[in-house]
């Protein structure tokens, strides 16, 4: 098939640059590891963006987790301008 | 002298009233025609307020129910035949945007799986379908 061929471009990117949205099993949400609302996610990111435009935010999502919730931690990052985003599927 | 009677009869078909039968044909044939739409599997999608409007004709869509069922074109799919399709579609029309029609309830493992599917064929060009709602996360 034409189309059968992998696209492998890996960008690397600072730690210090990444931050990391953590949506659990449980539907709970984490930034870098500290417990956080859905709600605050918005003004938590426009925070960091302003501090550190290369902010990447890595959007990582457990198995277990309901696609809801991603999407409304994608909608609050598209809220937030937040144009750097890694969907990432955690291991279970 | 021939006394013979004239038989003759000239028959004709009326055809001064065509012109209204094929118009009401034709427009008996307009209102009642109605296009099949893609029925899809029934969802509740999520809501958000963020969202961008897509041109409908670039768009595949997926529909993955609350169970994980997944359907492309209403046909219900096994997961490992999502890539030859979506790469059936692409090599046809490489601008095609692939639409995600997921429940809100649905793992998302099962959404992940089929993006990894995707990603096989270069299908990069991704949309999550939503609701749109005042306020985000809302209910969250």
């Amino acid at each position: 098939m034409p189309g059968k061929q992998k696209q492998e471009n890996t960008v690397k990117v600072k730690q210090s640059n990444i931050a990391t949205l953590f949506v659990q099993a449980d539907d709970s949400v984490t930034l870098d590891g500290k417990p956080i609302v859905i709600n605050h996610i918005m003004n938590s990111i426009q925070d960091r963006i302003y501090s550190n435009p290369k902010l990447v935010v890595l959007l990582k999502v457990h198995p277990d987790a309901d696609y809801g919730y991603m999407v409304a931690c994608l909608d609050e990052l598209k809220l937030a301008n937040a144009t750097k985003v890694s969907l990432k599927t955690a291991t279970k | 002298m021939d006394f013979g009677r004239n038989t003759k009869k000239e028959t004709f078909i009326p055809t001064s009233s065509m012109g209204d039968i094929a118009f009401l044909l034709l427009i008996f044939f307009m209102v009642t025609t109605i296009f099949r739409e893609e029925s899809g599997l029934p969802v509740e999608l999520p809501r958000a307020e963020a969202g961008e409007e897509v041109n409908r004709e670039l768009v595949s869509n997926i529909y993955i129910n609350r169970q994980g069922q997944i359907s492309i074109d209403d046909r219900l799919i096994q997961i490992r035949f999502v890539s030859d399709l979506i790469g059936q579609k692409i090599s046809e029309n490489p601008q095609l945007v692939v639409a995600f029609k997921t429940d809100n309830y649905t793992d998302y493992g099962v959404v992940s799986d089929v993006m990894e599917e995707l990603k096989e064929v270069n299908a990069v060009r991704v949309f999550f379908n939503n609701d749109i709602e005042s306020r985000p996360g809302a209910k969250y």
